[in-house]
């Protein structure tokens, strides 16, 4: 992994614009489900029972569930340029001339995007509890952080599966058409297949951390990781494969 | 070969499409060689290779003793190599990128590093812009800086004065002949043939893949024609006939051509005649009180040849193809 350190910490000082928007954007979309709520029963016909109950739990809730939705979405947005940005930049040609491996320039600009992500998600995370006590009252941020820090695991994928599609696609649009097609089929999969074949197999996992439900919980973490590096092998496995093809060069 | 670029029989094929076919050259320490071509000659294709930045189909490559495909590492280590595209990442500022490749290469000192070699460029005062918003110009110093930075024993160098105001542009091309003064093997690829006359101690000109012509400067704008004589004069006569009468009592075998007003003495024995006929040809004239505008010994320029090497490699390809 020569030259990885290097690569990464320019990397991650560039991904610092990243987490802000990442943040901004599930923060909006956290926020916008908690005033949801907090509407509801004025959006409801007089007299209707209440799907659901007004508390600060239900309303982290509802953010843990767009967490799954939105955040796979900006994971895949984040994964799309990995390499086929660079490609599309021409800044690629001249870092492979260094004594730098396809692998480490790869491993080190999807480290720091997943960092991006997970800043985000902490940071939106904590926005939407703040704004969920405000409006609900109390509930226990630590089990707020810590189901975000779970459903982190699955929807890191997006960035995996657009990341691996950037690597064979030599645009970015491309690459990030590819790579929800992969991370949806994922989605799909966890619905039909075995529960460890995807990273999403074990997502009602975060709903049952808000639930204070912590027993147990070593052996799904462990699969849904295992399912990421499986992920992540993939990934490395079409970089290759797309290095020995020379795809990128016109 | 240590120092140096050593190219044998290169071949490399994409799908179906043969971009270099059996190239071979070399470029030794101190030496500047340009690689010539028209478009999609397979320059680009050919400094890739160098720069291990793809894998020859056959053939082999030697650069500083390393080879292109079993020992990638110390080839990347010992080129700088500057693509045609400068490839910069807009929003990292140029002393970041600088360092980044200085730490890539393992320097002691990577930030005085990069600061040296910006020195050098004259672009120390914009270091500190994020690469997106600097020139073109600038930004192709920036990255012949890249290029630079680990002070490679060898440079390729594609295109690299491309987007450069004239100033500019001098002044890397002293860079490039310094760079050469100072031992480093350089491999140029520019379409400014002026500017490869200027630098090149030698060139290797290709087209469609192929080497049209290989060696020394002077060798390879020879095969444009012989130097001859162009001499322009207002009179009141003809100038031509009154030139022929000289030269035939000279007994001198030459060809005489009218080019829109220009005349041009071709010699037809060799050097020799052509230093006699210029002899004759001023003394008549001054004889004849008349005062030549123009009187040159021209010498086929690079371009000439360029010219005339891949025109005729083209019209023999068409030829080829037709039959």
């Amino acid at each position: 992994m020569r030259g990885i350190w290097a690569l990464l910490g320019e990397e991650l000082r560039l991904s610092a614009q990243r987490a802000v928007w990442t943040a901004a954007a599930l923060s909006f979309f956290g926020m916008a489900g908690v005033a949801a709520l907090k509407m509801l029963p004025e959006l409801l016909p007089e007299g209707a029972v209440l799907p659901v109950e007004m508390t600060a739990s239900e309303a982290v809730r509802g953010y843990v569930r767009t967490l799954y939705q939105i955040g796979s979405l900006v994971s895949v947005m984040l994964g799309m340029d990995v390499v086929s940005g660079e490609v599309e930049g021409g800044t690629l040609e001249p870092l492979l001339s260094a004594p730098v491996s396809v692998g480490s320039v790869f491993l080190a600009k999807l480290a720091a995007r997943l960092a991006a992500l997970a800043a985000g998600v902490a940071a939106s995370a904590a926005v939407t509890w703040c704004y969920a006590v405000s409006v609900f009252g109390p509930t226990d941020l630590a089990r707020t952080l810590a189901a975000s820090a779970y459903a982190l695991l699955p929807i890191s994928s997006g960035a995996l599966c657009a990341a691996g599609a950037s690597a064979l696609c030599r645009s970015q649009s491309s690459s990030a058409l590819l790579g929800a097609a992969a991370t949806l089929g994922l989605f799909a999969a966890s619905r039909v297949g075995p529960r460890w074949l995807t990273p999403f197999g074990r997502a009602e996992l975060a709903y049952e951390i808000l639930d204070g439900g912590l027993g147990g919980l070593a052996r799904p973490i462990v699969e849904t990781s295992l399912a990421l590096l499986i992920l992540l092998a993939a990934d490395l496995a079409a970089l290759l494969a797309a290095e020995r093809m020379e795809r990128w060069w016109g | 070969m240590d120092g140096g670029v050593l190219v044998e029989g290169l071949v490399k094929v994409y799908g179906e499409i043969e971009a270099v076919r059996d190239v071979s050259f070399d470029v030794e320490p101190g030496e500047v060689m340009g690689l010539l071509g028209p478009n999609g000659a397979g320059k680009t294709t050919t400094m890739r290779v160098l720069a291990s930045v793809i894998r020859p189909t056959a053939g082999r490559a030697i650069v500083n003793g390393a080879d292109v495909v079993r020992e990638r590492d110390r080839v990347r280590r010992s080129v700088g190599y500057l693509p045609e595209r400068s490839g910069l990442p807009a929003r990292m500022t140029g002393e970041r990128y600088l360092t980044m490749f200085a730490r890539l290469h393992g320097l002691a000192d990577p930030e005085g590093r990069a600061r040296e070699v910006a020195r050098e460029l004259g672009i120390s005062d914009r270091l500190g812009s994020k690469l997106g918003s600097l020139s073109k110009g600038l930004k192709r110093r920036v990255a012949i800086a890249r290029a630079l930075v680990h002070d490679p024993p060898v440079l390729l160098l594609d295109e690299p004065t491309s987007g450069l105001d004239p100033i500019s542009r001098a002044q890397v091309l002293d860079l490039i002949a310094r760079q050469a003064a100072e031992g480093k093997a350089v491999l140029v690829s520019s379409h400014v043939l002026s500017e490869m006359e200027r630098i090149c101690t030698r060139v290797c000109l290709i087209s469609r893949g192929r080497v049209l012509a290989r060696g020394p400067l002077d060798e390879v704008r020879s095969s444009a024609g012989r130097p001859v004589l162009r001499l322009r004069a207002r009179m009141a006569g003809d100038l031509v006939p009154l030139l022929e009468a000289a030269l035939r009592e000279a007994r001198l075998a030459v060809r005489l051509r009218d080019l829109n007003g220009v005349v041009e003495v071709d010699p037809i024995g060799g050097p020799g005649d052509l230093r006699s006929a210029a002899a004759v040809v001023l003394r008549r004239l001054l004889d004849e009180g008349v005062v030549p505008d123009l009187f040159e010994i021209h010498r086929p320029t690079l371009e000439e040849a360029f010219v005339a090497l891949v025109g005729g490699a083209a019209r023999a390809g068409d030829l080829g193809a037709a039959g």
